[in-house]
């Protein structure tokens, strides 16, 4: 009931804007400025979310006109703020600015620990969590970007196949396809990583 | 050590719970005050675009179209055979009257 009212006051607020009222944005802005924060946060370095999260408003402003208002103003906005995630990184791997960390051998026996079952209890620990997350860069960096959006969605997010569909404008199949090879990658990473203990 | 589709299915929540992990993003007025400030100065949609500007955008556009056809006649014309003089007393001699009433009317056939 509550969801209902607020879809129903973003149409009336969209509607005042469309009308040429531009401060009526700032509302919106504010109902939804951490709600896309938490979505960017997901993808982009944290030293970039405010920019991130900045453009993602700029385009939902550029895009109100296409809003239809049946699906509600929250996913529409999750799925602008999606695929400006997605901008972001394809443009990071053209400019190649990607940053390709190294890994020590503590990451490494992070990741023999997770293995074998230890690292779940170890992972309450904010510095083990770290760790964990230095890894998944490491090998997120190295997959493309479609690659990239679809694991961190599918697999890490658990959002089904036509959910990510739908949040990055894709075809079911095209999201499938994607994610078995992201996968596929990942594992040939971890596994490298775990046979070498890569460094670079 | 290969990891295998059961390792990763395995560790998938371990490595859930590493992702998630970070401060939670907070945006401030300062964030929200700037974001307003471009939307602001962002072009009005109600403002209708200049003629000019429509005009060069509408031109530009047909740039390449332009080309290809300069690109066609110029072969056009440099395959095919042209004889003015040729067509002039064919002209003459088929249709006399169009010939003269042309000539009257001043026009150079």
């Amino acid at each position: 009931m509550r969801e209902n009212e607020d879809a129903k006051g973003d149409v009336e607020i969209v509607g005042r804007i469309l009308d040429g009222e531009t401060d009526a944005f700032a509302s919106l802005l504010s109902k939804y400025g951490d709600y896309v924060a938490g979505i960017v946060k997901r993808h982009v370095p944290y030293e970039e979310i405010a920019d991130t999260a900045h453009e993602v408003f700029v385009r939902a402003y550029e895009s109100l006109p296409t809003f239809k208002g049946t699906g509600g103003f929250q996913p529409w906005l999750a799925s602008i703020a999606v695929r400006t995630c997605f901008d972001y990184w394809r443009a990071r791997y053209r400019s190649r600015e990607v940053p390709l960390s190294a890994l020590t051998e503590r990451h490494r026996e992070w990741l023999e620990n997770a293995l074998s079952g230890e690292a779940v209890g170890m992972c309450s620990e904010n510095e083990s969590r770290k760790e964990g997350k230095e890894i998944l860069d490491w090998a997120l960096n190295r997959l493309p970007a479609e690659e990239r959006m679809v694991l961190e969605l599918v697999y890490l997010q658990e959002y089904s196949v036509k959910e990510a569909a739908a949040l990055l404008g894709w075809t079911a199949a095209n999201v499938k396809v994607r994610s078995f090879r992201a996968r596929r990658k990942l594992r040939v990473l971890l596994s490298r990583m775990s046979e070498r203990g890569e460094r670079q | 050590m290969k990891i295998t589709e059961e390792d990763l299915k395995r560790i998938r929540e371990t490595l859930r719970d590493a992702y998630g992990s970070g401060d939670a993003a907070s945006l401030g007025g300062a964030w929200r005050a700037e974001v307003m400030d471009r939307i602001r100065r962002l072009p009005s949609r109600e403002t209708p675009a200049a003629f000019g500007e429509q005009f060069y955008r509408i031109a530009w556009r047909l740039v390449p179209a332009a080309c290809i056809l300069i690109l066609i006649l110029g072969i056009t014309l440099f395959t095919v055979e042209f004889f003015p003089e040729y067509d002039l007393a064919k002209q003459f001699i088929e249709h006399p009257t169009a010939y003269t009433v042309a000539r009257l009317l001043g026009i150079e056939v």
